[in-house]
């Protein structure tokens, strides 16, 4: 057993509710780190041709906390899900399922449990014949009956399960959008944290999977204790040095509402607009004079960006639920219309409770009221609603449709890309996609680099991954760490190549570090591509290309039609990728020793 | 597990009492100190921090209200008092209930301690450090019996339990001789070392029983109403 993993790795099979334990690749652990590296490693190891139903019993549902999981270092709480996205296709493909895969993550402390239970990652796979919990004990294994809880809200499992397991338990759970096969169902976990992008939350319904209970409290073995010991206190240092660090913890994501509106970065009414009239009354300091009651954090870190709250007055009184944090505010808030906070609060609330994923839930609320007034959609569509910009009980209402598959719920639980399909010519130039990824709360004519980010990230539409290839490496070399974003925007990077080289052993200088990054993205654009992804799916909705902001700080900002292209050209050169396909040249897969790999 | 030790009405109080108190406490502290934190690299925090030590019994009171839940303090006495990243081996531990509390559990070395009575005589492993008011675990002379954890459980805190091999008693707090490890780190200064002309016993309760009762001055508008 190296330092730094457990060295095992649990294996759930569904079809016959059994368990076994494998012992960690390690050869593909120095190659891949953990997280999301080992992730897509074994996804593509486990799917060997294109294609592959995602919500199929033998698509693997994986949980991957990385090698400093588990330690007591700001930072790093958090745990990748990988598994074939359920919400993604190509542009032309005979296969009908062909999908990207998905990393979605999650801070908070089911990353650390799962590692300190005794695992570096946990594979589900099969479909089980009912609905069941999954329990981990560290090394216990267990399946309880969920028949009780199928059906029921996010928050109700919790309580079940946390009142029956005791409260040293931390749970993942899906909800009724998951369990129905919504393509855009997330995972949630300790109540208000969603494994969110790629619809995972409907992987784990296909599988009859309710809910992954663990507990762990083994220490994880590590190379150089008393470094990591003293590491930990720099670490502590340079958050408490960092120029946010009293305003973050007051008030975590909330302010980027404010200044991403200044910036005109804000989604606005379906991307339309840059800026939102009402952002002030749904930020800080409202939210925390209104609303917020405790502040909650990861696993070890003092950044406390968790902000839960409760409605304290009007028809939703009494509502508990987190946030706004930036990207939940923006979808569920500008992009809907959305004017008050309470309102928006409830639509975020109702999202958990379905077990949605609010950024993809915000774009596709925005779709419909975008296609309602553009007449595309009408009332007798919409079983009589009629949703007009910014009215949550109609907005409500079409969540629970979407969640419980009904009436137009049905073709919306599809995503906005196959959603535009089935509805029509018409709609589907206001479907605001990458790949058929929903596109999330950072909108791009004032700013150019995220056409990038949302056309190049190999999960789709997704705004975290980087605007340049160094950027992307960096993040992916963190996401394989299972390290958080805003931590590593305080504290950089170099503490936690630092920490690996404590935990590990590992000898790697920043190049190395690039190149494992490199590595890792490089087998997931191969997945991608083997499923038939090219340039064109890089690509962003042509609406977005003729857009202008009519209004706020960046009236008149727009993303000229070849400035994409362009964007796109530099981008496949520097990564040594062919323009016109966006196929990686075999001189680069030969680098990064991934051009024996096809053959598996 | 129901029963609930005090109302909520006791515990708002004593807990903001507790806060106030341990914060006037702390900044003696700070004035009588003049020493630099401690050492990081897993030394004993004996060494240090001698003379700001209490000479009273005390105990540690936490502001619940404000606690986030990071385990900082876990950590840091895993870290500090038994040299591990072992947390299972901190004598101040998180429980998260719903709605979402963090509810940190320690010692609150009650006057009457009902774990030292419960301690059979020929054993003699628990007893109390005259001055820091602590109730200090040795060890060596633990024979494992539980009787000190079923006293804990059934009349106060319910923070003991035993280690991983079933052999020893475990999560009784000793005040690390008075100077904590867990208060000069929490990030959210919500632990406090209080002297204990207020009795430790009265803040004793189940994690549950806490969650409760903060919960309702918490969550004030009711659940989902």
């Amino acid at each position: 057993m190296a330092s730094g993993y457990t060295g095992k790795v649990l294996e759930i099979d569904l079809n016959r509710h059994r368990h076994f334990v494998s012992d960690t690749d390690m050869k593909a652990a120095e190659q891949y780190l953990g997280g999301r590296g080992l992730g897509i490693k074994t996804l593509w190891d486990r799917i060997p041709t294109a294609g592959l139903d995602p919500l199929s019993p033998e698509n693997p549902l994986m949980f991957w906390p990385g090698p400093l999981s588990g330690l007591p270092l700001a930072g790093a709480s958090r745990i990748s899900v990988v598994t074939k996205a359920a919400n993604t296709s190509p542009t032309e493909s005979s296969l009908p399922n062909a999908s990207t895969l998905t990393y979605s993550s999650i801070g908070g402390f089911f990353g650390p449990a799962l590692k300190k239970a005794g695992f570096d990652g946990l594979i589900v796979s099969g479909r089980s014949d009912r609905p069941v919990v999954l329990i981990i004990d560290e090394g216990k294994v267990s399946f309880r009956d969920a028949a009780d809880l199928w059906g029921q809200t996010t928050a109700i499992a919790f309580e079940k399960l946390g009142r029956e397991l005791g409260p040293d338990f931390r749970l993942l759970t899906i909800g009724p959008a998951g369990e129905n096969g919504v393509r855009f169902a997330g995972i949630l976990s300790d109540v208000h944290r969603t494994t969110a992008r790629g619809g995972a939350g409907a992987v784990m319904g296909s599988k009859n999977l309710k809910a992954i209970a663990v507990r762990g409290t083994l220490p994880v073995p590590v190379s150089n204790a008393a470094g990591l010991i003293s590491l930990r206190q720099n670490v502590s240092t340079l958050l408490s040095n960092w120029s946010n660090y009293a305003h973050w913890r007051r008030w975590g994501a909330t302010p980027l509402l404010l200044s991403s509106d200044q910036a005109g970065m804000l989604t606005t009414k379906n991307f339309r607009e840059g800026s939102w009239q009402d952002i002030a009354k749904l930020a800080i300091p409202v939210a925390e004079r209104e609303f917020w009651v405790r502040h909650a954090a990861c696993a070890n870190c003092p950044l406390k960006c968790v902000k839960i709250g409760q409605i304290s007055q009007g028809p939703w009184k009494g509502v508990i639920a987190e946030g706004p944090g930036y990207s939940a505010g923006a979808m569920l808030g500008a992009n809907c219309g959305v004017s008050d906070l309470n309102d928006l609060m409830k639509l975020i609330a109702r999202a958990d409770d379905l077990g949605l994923d609010p950024i993809a839930a915000g774009n596709v609320l925005g779709f419909v009221m975008d296609l309602y007034e553009n007449n595309v959609l009408h009332s007798a569509d919409l079983e009589g609603l009629s949703p007009v910009w910014g009215h949550v009980p109609t907005l409500l209402a079409l969540l629970d449709k979407i969640a419980l598959r009904q009436g137009i719920g049905e073709i919306l639980s599809l995503g906005v890309k196959r959603a535009a399909n089935a509805i029509g010519t018409a709609a589907v130039p206001f479907a605001m996609h990458v790949k058929g990824q929903e596109m999330a709360g950072w909108n791009v004519p004032a700013s150019h680099d995220f056409a990038l980010v949302y056309g190049t990230a190999n999960r789709g539409g997704s705004h975290q991954e980087g605007a340049s290839i160094q950027e992307q490496h960096r993040r992916t070399f963190l996401d394989a760490l299972c390290v958080c974003r805003f931590v590593y925007g305080a504290v950089g990077l170099a503490p936690y190549q630092r920490a690996l080289s404590l935990a590990t052993g590992w000898q790697g200088d920043d190049a190395a570090m690039l190149s494992a990054g490199e590595r890792i993205w490089t087998l997931e654009k191969m997945f991608n591509t083997r499923e038939g992804f090219r340039r064109i799916d890089d690509t962003l909705p042509t609406r977005m290309t003729a857009l202008t902001f009519t209004t706020g700080p960046k009236k008149g900002a727009t993303f000229p039609v070849g400035k994409q292209e362009a964007l796109l050209d530099k981008y496949y050169e520097d990564r040594l990728w062919d323009k016109k396909t966006s196929l990686p040249l075999p001189e680069k897969l030969k680098a990064l020793g991934l051009d024996k790999l096809d053959s598996k | 597990m129901s029963r609930l030790i005090f109302s909520r009405r006791d515990f708002v109080i004593g807990a903001v009492v507790g806060t106030a108190a341990g914060a006037g406490i702390m900044a003696a502290l700070l004035r009588k100190s003049a020493s630099p934190p401690s050492d990081s690299s897993g030394g004993s925090v004996f060494q240090t921090n001698r003379a700001a030590r209490i000479t009273t019994l005390s105990y540690i009171a936490v502001d619940h209200a404000r606690c986030t839940g990071c385990g900082t303090c876990e950590a840091e006495c895993a870290l500090l008092r038994e040299n591990t990243f072992d947390t299972w081996r901190s004598r101040i531990r998180i429980h998260h209930f719903e709605p979402s509390l963090d509810i940190a559990a320690i010692c609150s070395s009650c006057s009457d301690a009902p774990c030292v009575a419960a301690c059979p005589k020929e054993a003699g492993a628990l007893t109390r450090d005259p001055l820091t008011g602590a109730i200090i675990l040795n060890e060596g002379k633990c024979i494992g019996c539980r009787a000190c954890l079923r006293a804990c459980a059934k009349d106060r805190s319910d923070v003991i339990r035993m280690s991983r091999d079933g052999k020893k008693a475990l999560g009784i707090c000793d005040l690390c001789g008075g100077d904590p490890a867990c208060v000069k780190a929490c990030p959210e200064q919500c632990l406090s070392l209080v002297p204990a002309n207020q009795d430790g016993r009265n803040l004793a309760a189940k994690p549950g029983d806490i969650a409760r009762s903060l919960s309702r001055s918490i969550y004030r508008s009711g659940r989902n109403g």
